[in-house]
């Protein structure tokens, strides 16, 4: 290779080459040091999913307490239901066990093997659509495009103590809108909570007499009857703060017991209670925090509220309050032994005519007229904040069995502060 | 050297002038490259930057809603009532964030459907948004607080007259430490002290025989021994009618005692029962109570036995008497085992029991199997069980 050859290859290339290795390098050197923003823009995406996946999840929960504390009847979409075979989302999914007061979930049969029911929902533009069926998997469509659809799936699990459920959520970004712990991967992003919630009962301490009075009965020769069939409550029908005038009374006491021990007149302790007392010994807390309690219906009716009262109960409501005076009229009927219900009044009640009720009736004082039993009949217990009156002769029977059903399943469902976790 | 070394920067020289201008298009090209490369990693910096602030804040309002103190609107307290609609601003380093919040009630009482959107321009002028959805249930903080301090959930004692247990005995004398004295018997010179919340006996003191237990204080009990016991009693009646009835039999009682054997383990001490005739206008009948004290386990089995202690005998003679129990299977589990459904024999009681009642009939008549009487109600009829078993002989 002569000098004169080197020299014609090298012409005007060597500064070109240097320069575009420069400005490769440049390039890398940029590339290299904006990676951070690469994985920034990464993360910042990655976060946001996981955060409309939490959101989901944590949306699981709320409306899964929700709608245990929902005493409408519900069909297989989750939203009211006017048919009268449909029942509520909490006796749809939850099973009382006697022995030990355990909530079991209940199950569906999914070719002979028992599975947890499921609810699933899934935001779509339209808004939140939720599948919750008997008797089988929840059923939603897929979401279509590329855009998110966040969804949860909720399933219920059994605690060891007795009156607590957990609520275990699973809420993704999209795909596969029943976004279950065992739907696979095809989420975006996936966030699973769990949470116990224990049943704050609608009666936390069970009447002992089938009619109790914090003032006075006043009914003078009306015939009302008071009925105590169970000696483990002590033998107590009517039990009174103040003097009891009724020279007409039908007393039922235990098989064999003392009609004497059936009524107690004059109980100081009794008439000693201020009415805010005297509510919270049975209801466990105050009038006020009781009626704010999820499962409670608040009924507005001015003058007769029978119908509001039976509208209410009809669609499904257990626990009943209302906010002022009452007038109930006769022939009504409300609640059953097997489904129980609670209506507190929180100014007078004045009822009339034959009025059934099994549950626990509470007033600030009660008066009852043209009643006649068997018709006019209060099965489970009385409470009365002031005085009785009336002319009517309704009987009051105290009813154990109502009074534990409605102890240990009627209430509001409450988070276990503590429960909480997402792991 | 030096000949040869300045012989190609002669022979160069012509080129450089198109070298230079080919390296300048390239350096050019490639600095606008980097240019934009920079520009649009600094917009997706921000854009990341933007969104990773606007999640937080949405995020933010999420917890601020789901963090109200009260139910119904209050002033002062973040309430459930006032979750609704609102739009806000909120200014940043990088950007400009409104916040949109959207309220729709659910299709069920209980709970708000509740969207949150956080809208704000970027760099380059283009609109984002990010939207976080969830629920928010209608539920009182102060229940899930009130749990830490054991209450509402906690099923409390029934409360009966003086706001004692029930199974104290009503005309216990209230000694105002939260205990109750009671003498069995009138004449008796035992006084039983009761704890008035659990209804166990805590006491067995001595008292002056005629003291009455309307009139017992502290200072009448005397040689108190302390100890925890359960209290069984009931009422024993008596009828010579044939054939009996179970709703009334209010004869005169003869003479009459208990005595409980029990079974099932050591016990600290024996039974103390005690019989007394009482009479309610024409109601008559005898009134009994026991004092056992448990095993170590707290609980007691055994059977309580009618003695015929005077004026009478038991057998199946018309001049005998029969013993029958109130007895029915009130938890209809298909039999009479339960404690309290007064079976033949107790096991593992664990509380006081009373209404254990007995009656009494004829030697020559059967223990009154009385079908379960109509009391009230139409549709689902209340009744009363007056049904009876053979207890003795």
């Amino acid at each position: 290779m002569t000098a004169r050859s080197i020299r014609s290859r090298q012409r005007g290339v060597a500064g070109l080459l240097v320069t575009t290795l420069l400005c490769l390098a440049t390039i890398l050197v940029v590339a290299y040091a904006s990676r951070h923003i690469v994985v920034e823009a990464r993360v910042s995406a990655t976060q946001y999913r996981t955060a409309q996946a939490f959101e989901a999840a944590e949306a699981g929960i709320e409306w899964a307490v929700a709608r245990l504390n929902d005493p409408a009847r519900v069909g297989a979409d989750c939203r009211p239901s006017g048919d009268v075979a449909a029942t509520p989302l909490r006796d749809r999914w939850l099973g009382f066990q006697g022995s030990d007061g355990r909530l079991l979930p209940a199950t569906w049969n999914d070719a002979g093997v028992p599975v947890p029911l499921r609810a699933a929902c899934v935001r779509t533009a339209g808004g939140w659509m939720c599948s919750c069926p008997l008797d089988s998997a929840p059923a939603l469509p897929s979401p279509v495009g590329n855009a998110t659809a966040p969804a949860f799936g909720i399933e219920l699990s059994a605690a060891p103590q007795a009156g607590i459920v957990r609520i275990v959520s699973m809420g993704c970004t999209r795909r596969d809108a029943n976004c279950s712990a065992a739907s696979g991967t095809s989420h975006d992003a996936t966030s699973r909570i769990e949470a116990a919630f224990v049943l704050w009962p609608a009666l936390r301490s069970a009447p002992v007499a089938a009619l109790t009075v914090r003032g006075e009965v006043t009914v003078g020769a009306a015939a009302i009857g008071a009925h105590q069939r169970d000696g483990a409550s002590g033998g107590l029908a009517l039990h009174a703060g103040g003097a009891v005038d009724a020279s007409a009374l039908r007393l039922t006491a235990p098989a064999g017991s003392s009609l004497a021990g059936s009524l107690v007149a004059a109980d100081a302790t009794l008439a000693g209670l201020d009415p805010e007392r005297f509510f919270m010994r049975w209801f466990g807390m105050g009038i006020t925090a009781w009626r704010t309690q999820a499962a409670v219906t608040t009924v507005a009716c001015v003058g007769d509220c029978t119908g509001a009262l039976r509208a209410a109960v009809d669609t499904g409501s257990r626990l009943v309050y209302v906010d002022g005076d009452a007038a109930i009229t006769g022939p009504a009927v409300f609640g059953t032994p097997e489904d129980p219900v609670v209506v507190v009044a929180r100014g007078p009640l004045r009822m009339s005519g034959a009025v059934t009720l099994h549950g626990v009736i509470y007033g600030a004082a009660l008066r009852w007229d043209d009643a006649v039993a068997p018709a006019a009949l209060v099965r489970g217990a009385t409470l009365v904040a002031g005085h009785y009156t009336g002319n009517g002769a309704p009987d009051f029977v105290h009813d154990t069995a109502i009074l534990e059903r409605l102890k240990t399943r009627a209430g509001s469902f409450v988070r276990v502060d503590g429960s909480w976790k997402d792991f | 050297m030096t000949p040869t070394a300045s012989l190609p920067a002669k022979h160069q020289r012509g080129a450089s002038l198109l070298e230079s201008l080919v390296a300048l298009v390239v350096l050019v090209g490639s600095t606008l490259a980097v240019t934009h490369v920079q520009r649009q990693l600094r917009i997706d910096g921000d854009l990341a930057r933007q969104r990773a602030e606007a999640v937080r804040f949405g995020e933010e309002e999420m917890e601020n809603l789901r963090a109200f103190a009260a139910v119904e609107a209050a002033s002062g307290v973040r309430s459930y009532a006032a979750i609704a609609d609102a739009d806000t601003g909120q200014a940043a380093v990088n950007a400009d964030y409104r916040i949109v919040r959207r309220v729709d009630a659910a299709d069920f009482a209980g709970a708000k459907a509740v969207s949150v959107q956080v809208q704000w321009s970027d760099r380059s002028g283009t609109a984002r948004e990010i939207t976080l959805a969830s629920f928010i249930a209608r539920s009182d903080p102060m229940h899930a607080g009130a749990l830490g301090l054991h209450a509402g959930t906690i099923g409390a004692a029934p409360r009966g007259v003086g706001g004692r247990t029930p199974t104290v005995p009503i005309e216990a004398r209230d000694l105002g430490d939260s205990r109750s004295a009671w003498k069995p018997a009138a004449a008796a010179t035992v006084a039983l002290v009761f704890d008035n919340a659990s209804g166990d006996i805590v006491a067995r003191c001595v008292v002056a025989g005629s003291i009455a237990t309307r009139d017992i204080g502290v200072p009448d009990l005397a040689s108190c021994v302390a100890r925890r016991s359960l209290l069984v009693s009931g009422t024993i009646r008596f009828t010579a009618a044939l054939p009996p009835s179970p709703a009334v039999a209010n004869d005169a009682p003869p003479e009459v005692g208990v005595a409980l054997a029990l079974t099932g383990g050591t016990y600290p001490a024996a039974p103390e029962c005690f019989a007394e005739p009482r009479s309610v206008g024409a109601d008559r009948f005898v009134a009994w109570h026991c004092a056992v004290a448990p095993r170590a386990d707290g609980r007691w089995s055994g059977r309580a036995n009618l003695v015929a202690t005077a004026g009478w005998t038991m057998g199946s003679s018309a001049a005998d008497r029969r013993v029958c129990r109130f007895a029915h299977d009130a938890d209809a589990s298909g039999a009479v085992d339960a404690n309290s459904e007064h079976p033949t024999d107790y096991l593992d009681v664990a509380t006081a029991l009373p209404a254990q009642n007995f009656l009494v009939v004829r030697g020559d008549a059967g223990c009154p199997t009385a079908p379960a009487v109509r009391l009230t109600g139409e549709g689902a009829v209340v009744q009363a069980n007056l049904g009876t078993l053979p207890h003795q002989p």
